[in-house]
């Protein structure tokens, strides 16, 4: 039996045992596109629960795949700052109101600080644990397979969905090709447990549900880069 | 996605839908298949024990003057059953439950109890997809079906077609009958036990129908024939949907004590509790269940 995949990174729990996570807003660049890799990918638009960083502009654009930058930020992927949960205002046929997802490109006048600006609400990924798609089989195909990558670490593929409302839509799942012990930094993803769905899944096909939390953070304020640090472009 | 805000489903924010498409809910448990092939029980500790004991097999001969020969009893392993609790909380915003115009959007409750009713037939019917599986045993170390569980005194038994699996037919149900009728009980002496209902994949629903209510032998060239499985088997077919990692296998359900077994800790319980401080409402369900089997003669599997 196949899996059903649910879409995107959905939230868990949190480490510190809190209900629900906090939430932070903020607005999306005017004609902002989001690709799903850098110089490449596939144009898509914003849907809950996708991963986004700060674009050091006082918005928030999709996390990259594919950044190939070097130094002491030295990773071939965005650092993911949250999770997309909502998007509080995006513009439906000229005028704003809340929405399931925002539109590539949209244009509004007044700047990020106007009452056009969309906005979009995350959940940062610091201090919180998700769940996300395997992208394909893990290993042998069992559960003591799925269980021995606890531990491990992968990046975000996206293999995007040109169907569904929102579409087309970026639907990153964790690449389990990547999966790694110890790993370099673009493996952002620490994989700490199954799906809540638990031996209900089909662990010989793909979309098994892991747990994961992000082990490179788009958080500037703390000092040791390697671990996280701002994104360089 | 995670958390349901105003967003989430933000065309129900106005009163312009004729209807919400979305799933039926509402008497869930009634809707339960596990309970028609699993015997439903309770438990009332952290954990249950059963224990296989064996008598000492047939009695002999005592010649004029000699003593009576002496038996004795053996014991077998102990089946232990723990309590496991499984659930799931929805996570609503204050905004998102006073702007919804449809009550069938968020129904958070209704949802969290159709998703722990169907996880109750999911894990249930975890014993029959794993169930020649020796990673998921018994107490004597044999999955469910297996031709060598363990007799206390020595010995195997089986509780499967030997060698050649059988689709469903009248022929394979003649001899698995057999078989049951030859089935051995703890001390190894030929018991009997007798098939009561048979469990199968939905695919199967057509073949069982016939077999079942046909009171004819349903098999071509041989229509004048009766058919002894309608005629005198007396099973109750169970399609189970939820076994859907194949389309061939199928079982049995036998009269034998302590067969397949599902045991309520606690059945599911709602509550609600509010964040204050971000206004969100947390819609929680759980239950704590036990599934397993203690007798293996309670089942009889064709891995066809």
């Amino acid at each position: 039996m196949a899996n059903t995949h649910r879409y995107g990174i959905r939230f868990v729990r949190s480490i510190s045992g809190n209900d629900t996570p906090q939430i932070f807003t903020h607005p999306i660049a005017s004609g902002y596109a989001p690709v799903t890799v850098v110089g490449a990918g596939s144009s898509v638009n914003l849907n809950i629960g996708d991963p986004v960083k700060f674009a050091e502009d006082g918005t928030l654009m999709l996390t990259q795949t594919g950044q190939d930058s070097s130094g002491a930020n030295a990773d071939s992927d965005d650092y993911s700052f949250g999770v997309i949960v909502g998007f509080p205002r995006v513009i439906v046929g000229g005028y704003p109101r809340p929405g399931g997802f925002y539109t590539s490109g949209t244009t509004y006048s007044g700047g990020i600080g106007g009452d056009n600006a969309p906005l979009v609400s995350v959940i940062p990924v610091a201090g919180n644990i998700f769940e996300i798609d395997a992208n394909a089989v893990i290993g042998a195909g069992t559960k003591n397979a799925a269980m021995a990558v606890v531990g491990q670490t992968a990046r975000i593929a996206y293999s995007v969905l040109s169907s569904g409302n929102g579409q087309p839509k970026a639907n990153p799942r964790l690449n389990v090709a990547d999966l790694a012990a110890g790993g370099a930094n673009q493996l952002q993803l620490l994989v700490v447990g199954l799906g809540k769905a638990g031996d209900a899944m089909d662990f010989s096909s793909s979309d098994v549900t892991l747990q994961v939390m992000f082990t490179a953070l788009d958080l500037a304020q703390q000092s040791d880069p390697a671990i996280f640090g701002a994104n360089v472009e | 996605m995670s958390e349901i805000f105003t967003s989430t489903a933000a065309l129900a924010l106005k009163d312009t839908l004729e209807d919400i498409d979305t799933d039926e809910h509402g008497s869930e448990g009634s809707k339960a298949v596990f309970n028609k092939w699993c015997t439903v029980k309770n438990m009332t500790d952290n954990y249950i024990e059963y224990y296989e004991i064996a008598g000492g097999g047939l009695a002999g001969e005592k010649p004029e003057g000699e003593s009576i020969p002496v038996g004795t009893i053996i014991e077998g392993p102990l089946t232990r059953f723990n309590a496991r609790t499984f659930g799931q909380r929805m996570i609503v915003s204050e905004e998102a439950m006073e702007d919804m115009k449809y009550d069938k959007v968020i129904q958070a409750a209704k949802r969290n109890n159709r998703s722990l009713w169907k996880l109750v037939d999911f894990d249930a019917t975890l014993m029959l997809v794993r169930a020649t599986s020796t990673s998921y045993v018994g107490g004597d170390g044999q999955p469910l079906a297996s031709t060598t569980h363990v007799l206390p005194g020595g010995g195997t038994y089986s509780n499967m077609f030997p060698s050649a699996q059988f689709s469903p037919s009248k022929a394979a149900l003649v001899i698995a009958q057999a078989q049951l009728m030859q089935q051995v009980g703890h001390d190894g002496l030929i018991d009997g036990v007798e098939a009561k209902k048979a469990v199968f994949p939905v695919q199967q629903w057509g073949i069982w129908r016939e077999l079942l209510g046909s009171s004819y032998d349903p098999t071509p060239g041989a229509f004048n024939a009766i058919n002894v499985v309608n005629r005198d088997m007396n099973l109750t077919p169970v399609p189970v949907k939820y076994w859907n990692t194949t389309t061939t296998n199928w079982g049995l359900i036998t009269d034998a004590e302590l067969g397949v077994m599902f045991f309520w800790r606690r059945k599911p319980k709602s509550n609600t509790w509010v964040t204050e401080d971000k206004t969100m409402m947390n819609y929680g369900i759980t239950a704590r269940w036990s599934r397993g089997w203690v007798n293996p003669r309670g089942f009889f599997f064709s891995n066809a």
